[in-house]
């Protein structure tokens, strides 16, 4: 909303400096958004071209000679509208425009001293002009004075942002309201009085339907279609809306003030003499006035003559029934429609204007009877019309004041601050609020301009914004109870700080599109999809995070950042829940020390060895990395797994496969995502320290050639099923594969180590052990090699 | 050879700067081997006059000792001298880089929560948090957002269906701490987490963003509480010596609803173009609970009163750390990310 001081002191008085009242205004009203003179440039006068010659070395300059009252001066013009005896606003030499300052100049050989000027080099939005070239001030304009204070657009400008419950203030006298109550001024909204003639309104106001509450008129003859006077043209261009002619201007001024919107009809196209407020009908055409048809439904309001619908009622006019230039005589109308049904039609037909706006948030009624009055008065004093007598209206409104209660120790309980009844009543009284006081409470009536105020926490909301938030004092509340991250928060907590030591965290977005979405899910879950997406690559949610881990590593392996390793903890999204995820991508070096030559090149066993150390950091313990029993999606069939706790697979991890790797174009990635909460619920907490054994341990390594086939982990298991006592420990520690021990075979050599914590073991215990280990081995086929 | 030839031979071969421990070792065994000289002189003794013999015994032993004792010297010096050859030989250029590993970090996003969850927890907060697909119910309706508020316009909402929706703040959460706690337990929880609005990202929207939702609710939660509360985190935030200011504004589910602002950080106060000249910045909006929400989540208005406050953990960032750009905090930027440790 654009509030013109100028426009704002005609209805409230503004006792203290612009800038003070403006940040008073944020403070205890609404946000500030801007503040600013709407026109600022000065060196402007107003001339009258008098003279026009054709420029002797051009075919579209002019040499216009322009009087100033006092003098004349040349001005070479290129614009195409020039016109003899039309009043211009002139840049002298000196003048700073947006677009540069005005200096004496010789354009083709002629001498020009000023310019004519256009709105739009004024910085003046050119909307306003409505026509090309030079903008004509009316004839009336005086001329050597300065157009800007004479179209009063050196005015500053408040533009506010509302809240939804304020549509109190989308009109000059609402906010005069608040600036009354926050400045304690005093406002003047003073009586509309004017003469009618003695002809008497032959057109009678009926309604049909509940939706129109009041419905007040008045018929205006011999109204004089023009241009309106410049004050009220720079009324409207402050608050952004395009003056058209003195009829629209007017309704729209007062719109403006009141927040009520008016309608002017032809009056010469109400043949019928009766004007009737209906329900529209089920698929009635009816063409708006920007020559469009529109279906319409039951739900709508028209304005009818008692057939045809002639009106959009407070949504927009019709196309034959519209004021033109030819008009003579005026049918001006000032209703008020049901909310509901206002925001209804125009959010279905697309048709939002300054007025639905305004039903839509509901008018004030107190001013209904006003606004027509205003609109009337000035098109007798800006259209030299005529009003008819006893013009017809009802009002159904219900009138009657909603009462709120609030006693002086909700106030004080809530705001946490001790208030008098005085202050209190002080603010009540400022936002001329009736209200009474019996005790210590206050009963207030709320005027009709305030819908919003339904409770006593809203009144205690007028009384804290209005007396001044800043009389709140701070006070820290004392803890009363412990506060904390619960057990599963802290787990997360530690997964963050673990991996942060070398992986970065990334946070993505969920959406995601189709694909992508279920692109890693091996149990395949339903996706949940939004209704109104704002595109197809944000359309679902996420089952896994590693699409997007993918996208981030082409990211910055597209800015020449080709290591990456990165880790986010996130949701996934399915229809059967959400839940918490870790996934990691990593690709490229990820350590080394360069000038010796070392650098370690990601694969399965460094990322292994990540996920390995972060389960130990977390104390999670029985868990597998095995092979999957089924290929995982995405994944590389060869270098991949599951981690399976118990008898669940709760996460994968492995090498990305090619096919993917092509998809989301990067190269050598590996990935691992793992359901938290599972996770979770199988990490250990230590309860008592482990004995350390003050007996020495017995190391022993064998080397040991055996199948292809078996696993590391098949070999580890059978050693520790040979001998279940005094093994501690069970290394690999060489991986071996030569012909010399045939294409099918490959050695191992493990480092196994024993110990007792209770004495020194025997050798022969020990050598006996490692005979129960190779005769346990040499029925699986692995042998000592020799 | 005679004792005195001995001792001065000994002296001279000791000096002998070419010996190491090994020479010298050898050396000592030559000399105080068996068959060496001094045991050569011990066993002439047997041959002397026996008035003579102490005499010379207690010479020769007197010999023997000052050799052991030469000897012993001489292997400390050379030991000390083959360690510091050694410590020499093995120096480094201590200039050169260490191992290099990938520079870690945590998310910006993160740290910022991990901060306010810290300053709240030690205010006897608890961190509460609810689903991000979540039924229109928690997200407006309980809120005081029925159908057709006015405030839905404000957050446009993406629909998963009629009654399912991206929760679009995570104040949803606090309407599910409510029911928990059956409107007899005193509430004081902050909710962090993720909300979605159906804004076109540019260079201050994301369709995507993080917030920080706190709640009490006890007997006396008052606006003092609030505004103390949050003069605290805009501390903590900002720094130390930072104010804050209120102004008026509007949400569904408190009234009074306040706008928070805290003095500017870059400037003091001064005006800049941060603040844009006015020396406030708003960091997040507030207010008193609106008693229908209280009574529509279980918590009786004529009892319990309470203050709510939600912060934009996006905005917080990228006025901290002056970045210019919602969208950069999302695409990764792992020159961006590497910027913020623990």
């Amino acid at each position: 909303m654009l509030i013109p001081i100028e426009i704002l002191r005609k209805y409230v008085d503004i006792n203290v400096d612009e800038k003070e009242f403006v940040k008073d205004f944020s403070l205890k009203s609404a946000e500030v958004d801007t503040f600013n003179k709407f026109c600022d440039v000065k060196g402007l006068e107003i001339g009258k071209i008098i003279k026009i010659v054709d420029h002797p070395d051009s075919n579209h300059l002019h040499i216009t000679t322009v009087d100033f009252g006092d003098h004349t001066q040349e001005i070479v013009c290129g614009a195409p509208n020039v016109e003899v005896g039309r009043k211009v606003i002139v840049a002298q030499l000196g003048c700073k425009l947006p677009g540069g300052e005005i200096k004496k100049a010789v354009i083709r050989g002629v001498e020009s001293c000023g310019m004519n000027c256009s709105l739009e080099e004024l910085g003046i939005d050119t909307k306003f002009q409505g026509y090309d070239g030079i903008y004509y001030l009316d004839d009336d304009a005086p001329l050597g004075e300065d157009p800007i204070k004479y179209m009063h657009l050196d005015d500053n400008v408040l533009e506010i942002e509302l809240t939804p419950n304020r549509q109190d203030l989308l009109s000059i006298i609402g906010v005069a309201y608040d600036t009354k109550a926050m400045l304690n001024s005093e406002m003047h909204i003073e009586e509309v009085k004017y003469d009618r003639v003695k002809e008497e309104s032959d057109i009678t106001v009926s309604t049909e339907t509940p939706k129109c509450r009041a419905y007040y008129s008045n018929v205006i003859k011999d109204v004089k279609i023009k241009e309106s006077p410049a004050w009220l043209r720079g009324a409207l261009m402050k608050m952004n809306i395009r003056p058209i002619n003195n009829v629209v201007d007017i309704t729209n001024y007062v719109l403006m003030v009141t927040g009520h919107p008016l309608h002017a009809f032809d009056y010469d196209y109400i043949k019928t003499k009766k004007v009737v407020v209906k329900n529209a009908k089920e698929g009635e055409i009816f063409v708006t006035l920007d020559n469009k048809e529109r279906v319409l439904k039951d739900t709508d309001i028209v304005i009818t003559d008692g057939s045809k619908a002639m009106c959009l009622g407070g949504v927009m006019g019709g196309l034959e029934s519209e004021v033109t230039d030819n008009t003579k005589n005026i049918f001006l109308e000032c209703a008020n429609f049901d909310p509901e049904s206002i925001k209804e039609t125009s959010k279905r037909l697309g048709l939002q204007s300054e007025s639905s706006l305004r039903y839509e948030k509901g008018i004030n009624p107190d001013l209904t009877k006003y606004a027509l009055d205003l609109a009337t008065k000035m098109l007798i004093e800006l259209a030299d019309g005529k009003v008819l007598s006893n013009p017809s209206s009802f009002d159904n409104d219900d009138y009657s004041l909603k009462e709120v209660k609030v006693t002086l120790t909700q106030i004080n309980k809530v705001l946490g601050r001790v208030y008098t009844l005085d202050e209190v009543k002080t603010v009540f009284d400022s936002l001329s609020f009736e209200n009474t006081l019996k005790g210590e409470e206050f009963t207030v009536l709320v005027p009709k301009r305030r819908p919003d105020i339904d409770t006593y926490q809203d009144l205690i909301e007028e009384v804290v914004r209005i007396s001044g938030l800043s009389k709140i004092e701070s006070r820290i509340p004392a803890a009363y109870q412990a506060g904390g991250l619960t057990p599963f928060q802290t787990f997360m907590k530690n997964i963050r700080h673990t991996l942060s030591n070398h992986l970065n965290e990334v946070i993505t977005y969920s959406l995601v599109n189709k694909e992508e979405a279920v692109d890693f899910d091996n149990a395949e879950l339903s996706t949940i999809e939004l209704m109104n997406p704002l595109s197809d690559d944000r359309a679902v949610m996420r089952h896994s995070l590693i699409p997007s881990l993918l996208k981030t590593i082409k990211y910055n392996n597209n800015r020449k950042v080709n290591d990456v390793a990165i880790y986010e903890i996130g949701r996934s999204y399915t229809k059967e829940g959400e839940d918490y995820i870790l996934s990691m991508a990593l690709t490229g070096v990820n350590e080394s020390t360069l000038w010796k030559g070392q650098k370690e090149v990601v694969d399965f066993f460094y990322l292994k060895g990540i996920v390995e150390d972060l389960f130990d950091k977390l104390s999670i313990k029985n868990y597998l990395i095995a092979k999957p029993a089924q290929d995982l999606k995405g994944f590389h069939p060869g270098v991949s797994a599951s981690i399976v706790l118990g008898r669940d697979n709760v996460g994968v991890m492995g090498k990305l496969h090619p096919d993917y790797e092509k998809k989301y174009e990067v190269k050598n990635v590996f990935v691992f995502e793992i359901s938290l909460t599972k996770l979770f619920e199988s990490s250990h907490k230590m309860k008592t320290v482990k004995e350390i054994s003050k007996y020495p341990t017995i190391e022993r390594d064998l080397a040991l050639v055996m199948d292809k086939s078996v696993t590391a982990k098949e070999l580890e298991e059978n050693i520790k099923r040979a001998v279940r006592k005094n093994l501690l420990g069970v290394k690999i520690f060489d991986l071996y594969q030569d012909e010399s021990f045939g294409s099918s075979k490959k050695q191992i050599a493990v480092s196994l180590s024993f110990g007792d914590n209770t004495r020194t073991l025997e050798t022969k215990e020990v050598d006996d052990a490692i005979e129960l280990i190779l005769a346990k081995l040499q029925t699986l086929g692995i042998e000592l090699r020799k | 050879m005679t004792l005195e030839e001995l001792r001065s031979r000994l002296e001279e071969e000791l000096k002998n700067v070419k010996l190491n421990l090994q020479a010298l070792n050898e050396l000592k065994a030559q000399y105080l081997g068996k068959k060496g000289p001094i045991q050569e002189l011990m066993l002439q003794m047997k041959d002397l006059p026996k008035e003579e013999k102490p005499a010379f015994g207690e010479r020769v032993n007197a010999l023997k000792t000052l050799a052991n004792q030469l000897f012993d010297e001489k292997r400390k010096e050379l030991e000390q001298r083959e360690v510091e050859e050694k410590l020499k030989k093995e120096a480094v250029d201590v200039t050169l880089p260490g191992k290099k590993f990938n520079e870690g970090s945590i998310h910006v996003i993160s740290k910022v929560i991990e901060e306010v969850e810290d300053l709240f927890i030690s205010m006897g907060y608890e961190v509460k948090d609810g689903p991000e697909v979540e039924k229109d119910e928690y997200n407006f309706r309980l809120l005081n957002v029925p159908k057709n508020h006015p405030a839905r316009a404000m957050q446009d909402t993406f629909y998963v269906d009629v009654e399912t929706l991206l929760r679009t703040q995570t104040s949803a959460a606090q309407a599910h701490t409510m029911l928990e706690y059956k409107g007899e337990k005193d509430i004081r929880i902050i909710c962090p987490g993720k909300a979605y609005r159906r804004d076109e990202d540019d260079a201050t929207h994301s369709h995507q963003f993080t917030q920080i939702e706190g709640l009490v609710v006890n007997k006396d939660a008052s606006m003092a509480e609030l505004k103390g509360t949050l003069e605290v985190m805009a501390r903590r935030l900002f720094g130390e010596d930072r104010q804050i200011r209120l102004r008026p504004s509007y949400f569904p589910f408190t009234e009074p609803s306040i706008e928070v602002d805290v003095s500017c950080f870059k400037c003091r106060g001064k005006g800049c173009p941060l603040c844009k000249d006015t020396g406030w910045i708003e960091i997040l909006g507030a207010g008193m609970v609106n008693n229908n929400v209280l009574s529509m989540c279980g918590y009786d208005p004529k009892v319990y009163q309470g203050f709510a406050f939600g912060v934009g953990v996006e905005r917080i960032a990228m006025l901290k750390y002056g970045i210019d750009d919602i969208r950069s905090l999302y695409s990764d930027d792992l020159r961006l990310l590497k910027q913020f440790k623990l």
